[in-house]
C-alpha cells in the first residue's frame, strides 16, 4: 500500500523515498502531539487530574484574606465542608524550624499558591502526609496533603505520547531500513548462488529506481555471461569432437610404422589424447544432457564397476548388500563411480567400494590406500581441470582433472553430495550420499 | 544406444556387461539343456571376443550374484558335474512391445 502510494507520488528514487518517509513520520508525530495536547489541555483539568490541590490553594487564600478574628469560625465551617483537607491552624513557630531541612517538598500546593506562601512537609502521621503552610502574615496552617498518590509515571499523557512516538519512529525506521536493504541482500545472495546451469531465476526488478536498475544490470550481466560461457562450451565441445577424427586417422597410420617400440608409444599417446577428449566431452555433455531416472539395482552397478576393474588387473573389491534398489540415472552413476575407481586405482594399490544402504539414503564409499589428498587441496580437487597433485601428475597425465568434478556433478544432479575424507592409516575415501527414492516406479520400461 | 537390459521382478535395472548378457541370453535360448563350457564359448564368441579371455566360470558366478536369490546355492544356473551348466527356469518369449520381468533382447 505504501509502495503504491510512493509510486503514485512518483517518488521512485531511494532519496525521495527516505525524504517522504521522514516527512510522513514527523507529520505523524506532530499529529500525535497535537491530539494529546488537545485531549489533556490544562484548562480542562477535572477532579481526577488536580487531586484537590486547587481546592486547597483556594481555601488557603480565603483564610489569608480573612481577618484573624473571623478565622476560628471559618475553620469550623471548612472542617464541615472539606473534611478531607482537615485544615487547622498551628501555633506559630512549632515544627516549622524542625522540618526546614527536609528535602521532601510536596509538589502541587506551592505551585498553585505562588511564592507568597511557603509550604513545607510535616512529620507524617501514620499514612497521611500533612503539610504546613506559612501565610504571608506569618500564620501557620496545617492541612492534610490531598491525595498523595500521584498517577504512576507511565500513565502521564506526556510520557505516553513520548513513548508512543519513540516506538513508532523506531519501528518506522526499522521498516524503512529493511525495505531498502532487503533487495540489496537478495542481490548479494543471487550473486553468490550464480551458476551456469540456468536454474536460478532472474532477480525481481522492483523496488526503488536505483535498486531496479541494479537488478536490471545484474540480470543483463548474467545473460551475457551465460551466453559467453555457452559459446565457449560449444566451441570446446566442437574442437574436442572434431579432434577425434584425426586421432583415429593417426591411429590407422600408426600401423605403417615399422619400429615396434615407436608404434607402441605412438599408440599410447594417441590413446591418452583420445581419453582426454572423451573426458572433456563427457564433462560438457553432463552439463547439458540429463538422463532419465529409473529404478536400478545399484548393488549390481557397483559389482559391474568392480568386475570391470578386476578384469583390467586392478585390485578392487565390493563390500555391501547383493541387491539395493534405488531410483538413479544408471549410466551417469556408472560413469561417476568409474571415474572415482579410476582415480583410486591410479593412486593406490587396493580399492574398496562400499555400499551402505538404508531406506532413505545410501552411501557409496570408494576407498583407496594411496597418498590421499591434503585438507588444503580437498576443496579444490572437485573443481574441473584441477588435479590432485599438479607437479607429480604433469608427466603421466591421463586426463584433464575432470574425473572428480564429473562425478561430483553427477551426484549433485541426483540431489546427493560428494565429500572427501581421509582414510586411516593412509589413503582417501570419496563418499557419496544419495537419496534412495525407491518408491518411484519407472515410466513404461 | 542400449538395445538390451535386464530388469528384476521389481522393475529395477540390473547392471551387466555385454559379455554377461550374451551368456545369459545363450542360457535363456536353451533352457533345460546342459551346456558345456566349450559350447558356451562357441555360442557367445560371436560378439565381444576380447571379453572372453577369462573363463566362463567367472561370468557365471557374476551372473549368479546378480540374478540368483542365493548365489551360494544356485538354483537358476545349475552346475552339472563334469558337464557344464544348465539354465533351469521356464522361459517365455514376449513381444517387444510387452516386456516381462526377465529379459529382452
Amino acid at each position: 500500500m505504501i509502495v503504491k502510494l510512493l509510486n503514485y507520488l512518483n517518488l521512485r528514487g531511494i532519496g525521495w523515498r527516505i525524504a517522504a518517509l521522514v516527512v510522513a513520520s514527523i507529520f505523524a508525530i506532530h499529529l500525535i502531539f497535537a491530539a494529546s495536547f488537545l485531549l489533556h489541555r490544562p484548562d480542562q483539568r477535572g477532579p481526577p487530574t488536580d487531586h484537590g490541590q486547587v481546592e486547597m490553594a483556594t481555601l488557603v487564600r480565603l483564610i489569608d484574606a480573612m481577618p484573624a478574628a473571623a478565622r476560628p469560625g471559618l475553620f469550623t465551617s471548612l472542617a464541615r465542608a472539606f473534611p478531607q483537607l482537615d485544615i487547622a491552624s498551628l501555633p506559630s513557630g512549632s515544627a516549622y524550624a524542625a522540618n526546614e531541612s527536609s528535602t521532601f517538598m510536596p509538589r502541587g500546593p506551592d505551585y498553585e499558591l505562588g511564592s507568597d506562601y511557603r509550604v513545607f512537609p510535616l512529620a507524617p502521621d501514620g499514612d497521611t502526609h500533612r503539610v504546613g503552610i506559612v501565610l504571608p502574615d506569618g500564620t501557620i496552617l496545617s492541612a492534610k496533603m490531598p491525595d498523595q498518590n500521584r498517577p504512576p509515571f507511565w500513565n502521564g499523557p506526556l510520557t505516553m505520547t513520548l513513548m508512543f512516538a519513540v516506538i513508532s519512529v523506531t519501528l518506522l525506521g526499522l521498516w524503512a531500513a529493511r525495505a531498502l536493504t532487503a533487495p540489496l541482500l537478495s542481490f548479494a545472495k543471487a550473486a553468490e548462488s550464480f551458476s551456469l546451469n540456468g536454474t536460478v531465476a532472474p532477480l525481481p526488478e522492483r523496488g526503488p529506481e536505483e535498486i531496479r536498475s541494479v537488478a536490471k544490470a545484474l540480470n543483463r550481466m548474467r545473460e551475457r555471461i551465460t551466453a559467453l560461457i555457452d559459446d565457449r562450451t560449444k566451441m570446446l565441445a566442437a574442437i574436442s569432437h572434431d579432434l577425434r577424427t584425426p586421432i583415429t586417422r593417426m591411429r590407422l597410420r600408426c600401423e605403417f610404422i615399422e619400429d615396434d617400440s615407436h608404434r607402441g608409444r605412438m599408440w599410447h599417446d594417441l590413446d591418452q589424447m583420445r581419453s582426454m577428449l572423451d573426458s572433456v566431452l563427457s564433462f560438457l555433455r553432463n552439463e547439458h544432457r540429463i538422463e532419465s531416472m529409473t529404478l536400478v539395482d545399484v548393488a549390481t552397478s557397483l559389482q559391474l564397476v568392480t568386475d570391470q576393474f578386476v578384469d583390467m588387473g586392478h585390485k578392487v573389491a565390493y563390500h555391501g548388500p547383493e541387491h539395493a534398489i534405488a531410483t538413479v540415472r544408471p549410466d551417469d552413476l556408472h560413469r561417476g563411480i568409474t571415474n572415482l575407481v579410476d582415480n583410486a586405482v591410479r593412486f593406490g594399490t587396493e580399492t574398496t567400494i562400499r555400499l551402505d544402504f538404508s531406506p532413505d539414503i545410501m552411501t557409496i564409499d570408494v576407498e583407496d590406500d594411496g597418498p590421499g589428498i591434503s585438507d588444503a587441496r580437498k576443496q579444490f580437487v572437485l573443481e574441473p581441470f584441477v588435479r590432485g597433485d599438479d607437479a607429480r601428475n604433469m608427466d603421466e597425465a591421463v586426463g584433464f582433472g575432470l574425473g572428480l568434478s564429473i562425478a561430483s556433478n553427477i551426484v549433485k544432479a541426483h540431489g546427493g553430495e560428494l565429500s572427501l575424507r581421509d582414510r586411516q592409516p593412509r589413503g582417501l575415501i570419496v563418499s557419496i550420499r544419495l537419496p534412495v527414492r525407491s518408491r518411484i516406479r519407472p515410466a513404461a520400461a | 544406444m542400449r538395445l538390451w537390459e535386464l530388469r528384476n521382478p521389481a522393475g529395477a535395472r540390473v547392471a551387466m556387461t555385454s559379455a554377461e548378457f550374451d551368456l545369459l541370453r545363450t542360457f535363456c535360448e536353451r533352457p533345460g539343456r546342459v551346456l558345456s563350457r566349450d559350447s558356451l564359448l562357441d555360442l557367445t564368441q560371436g560378439r565381444s571376443t576380447g571379453a572372453f579371455e577369462r573363463s566362463i566360470d567367472v561370468l557365471v558366478s557374476r551372473i549368479r550374484r546378480k540374478i540368483e536369490p542365493d548365489p551360494q546355492d544356485a538354483t537358476m544356473i545349475k552346475t552339472v558335474r563334469s558337464g557344464g551348466y544348465m539354465f533351469t527356469p521356464q522361459v517365455e518369449a514376449v513381444s517387444p512391445a510387452k516386456q516381462n520381468d526377465r529379459e529382452t533382447a
